[in-house]
């Protein structure tokens, strides 16, 4: 499908004919066992609804008025189908799914492995117990996993939010063809986005506790010894999991946009800027290895300063700010470039 | 109390005139679509009979009413675009019998009372 824009101060791409978005909107929200029958009987009912006004359907200023007489395509698909019966519709859930499936590849061997080694190379726990605590502990976050990624795609699809760049700036309390959605630019913003995002955010507010509370080195007391430094509680890390919040919420939002428009890239690039910020101010102001954590390892025998790592990781998280914004700036300019 | 009709908001009024008119609809389709006929032929028809409806209410009527057993439809690919007629059943012809009969009931019941308001 090519993208072309036509003159005339149109300023959207027009591949796709206005009645087969509305048709779209409308066919995409209902059960698949309805939904190819509504679409042709549908398109033909715009064709016939064009033609009684004396006109084709390539006029678009009479299609318009049609589409206006037919109303809000949400409304109207839930006329034929009634409210949603369905936690995730068919609209969201291959999206729904692909996350799903992309959080337990990743996410669960990861823990799988990063607890089994603690439980079994650290803690001396057995190989039997150390496994079988790993695959329960594992469990535990697959059930936290589906649950909260689950949540957040009921609360899209009963919130009635969805992909458009049209919405933007827009009044939204009457319906207009204008906020049709655009089936011709492709998604900028796609599950990948959401997935990353959403899932640093989760891994800072299981990790910055779970470092702190289950360290793999007792003091004297039996007591853990955290990793970061515990004084940095004292704000430096309640910081970061707001700032980790912040950036989760901006995925979810730009998820549900699609697109870079200017709002989302100005909010990205502010964030990212934020964030570098506060990792630059923490590496020159603080030291964030708790000196007691490198003494026991030291003590275990392991010749290695967790502390020396704190500047790759500085410079690591500076390089994907950057190479994010970039992105974020490129795409943003290329969505305008293509009219939308 | 005074009766001042134009002062009612305009809104009000074509809400109440909407609900009225809201449940004549399907006696209106049980009727017209003893013969077969495709959504957009049957709104004007309609609409020729002073039974105007708006095609967003009448489209998703028309499934509801097919889901209900009361008409059965088929898809004409004769001509050059495909249309999905429908027509009244066996049921939905006797349910139209039972809803006329209803309406006429309706209509003198409500003619005295309207009579016997009048001074």
């Amino acid at each position: 499908m090519t993208i072309s824009t036509t003159g005339k101060g149109s300023r959207r791409p027009q591949a796709v004919p206005l009645a087969e978005r509305y048709v779209w909107a409308v066919s995409s929200r209902l059960p698949e066992s309805m939904r190819d029958d509504v679409a042709r009987e549908l398109r033909g009912t715009i064709a016939d609804m064009t033609e009684a006004r004396g006109s084709r359907l390539d006029d678009e200023a009479v299609v318009r008025a049609v589409l206006v007489e037919l109303g809000d395509p949400a409304l109207l698909s839930r006329e034929y189908a009634g409210p949603p019966r369905h936690l995730v519709g068919p609209r969201l859930y291959d999206d729904y799914v692909r996350l799903l499936k992309a959080l337990a590849v990743t996410v669960l061997p990861v823990v799988l492995a990063v607890v089994a080694l603690v439980n079994v190379g650290v803690e001396d726990a057995g190989l039997g117990r150390g496994l079988l605590s790993a695959a329960g502990f594992t469990a535990q976050v697959a059930v936290h996993l589906a649950f909260w990624s689950t949540l957040l795609f009921v609360i899209i699809e009963r919130t009635g939010a969805e992909p458009q760049v049209v919405l933007e700036g827009r009044e939204r309390d009457a319906w207009s063809p204008d906020r049709l959605p655009e089936t011709v630019v492709p998604r900028q913003i796609g599950v990948p986005d959401l997935f990353w995002g959403v899932g640093m955010a989760l891994f800072l507010a299981v990790w910055l506790p779970w470092q702190h509370f289950r360290s793999a080195y007792q003091d004297g007391a039996g007591d853990p010894v955290p990793l970061l430094d515990p004084e940095l509680w004292n704000g430096w890390l309640p910081a970061l999991a707001v700032l980790a919040l912040a950036v989760a919420v901006l995925e979810v939002r730009a998820y549900l946009v699609g697109y870079w428009t200017r709002g989302l890239m100005v909010a990205n690039l502010v964030l990212n800027a934020v964030t570098a910020a506060y990792f630059v101010a923490l590496y020159l102001l603080t030291d964030p290895v708790n000196p007691a954590y490198s003494a026991a390892m030291a003590a275990d025998g392991i010749d290695w300063d967790p502390a020396g790592a704190v500047p790759g990781v500085v410079v690591g998280v500076l390089v994907v700010v950057a190479w994010d914004s970039i992105d974020c700036v490129l795409k943003h300019r290329r969505l305008v470039a293509s009219g939308a | 109390m005074d009766d001042r009709p134009d002062e009612l908001d305009a809104n009000a009024v074509a809400g109440l005139v909407q609900e009225l008119r809201r449940g004549t609809v399907v006696l209106g389709c049980l009727c017209v679509l003893t013969e077969p006929r495709y959504g957009y032929a049957l709104l004007a028809t309609l609409e020729q009979a002073g039974l105007a409806v708006d095609a967003n209410t009448l489209y998703p009527l028309l499934r509801r009413l097919e889901k209900q057993g009361l008409l059965t439809s088929e898809w004409n690919t004769d001509e050059a675009r495909p249309r999905k007629f429908y027509v009244v059943s066996p049921l939905g012809s006797r349910v139209r019998e039972a809803l006329a009969a209803e309406w006429a009931d309706l209509n003198r019941h409500l003619d005295t009372v309207i009579q016997g308001v009048k001074p």
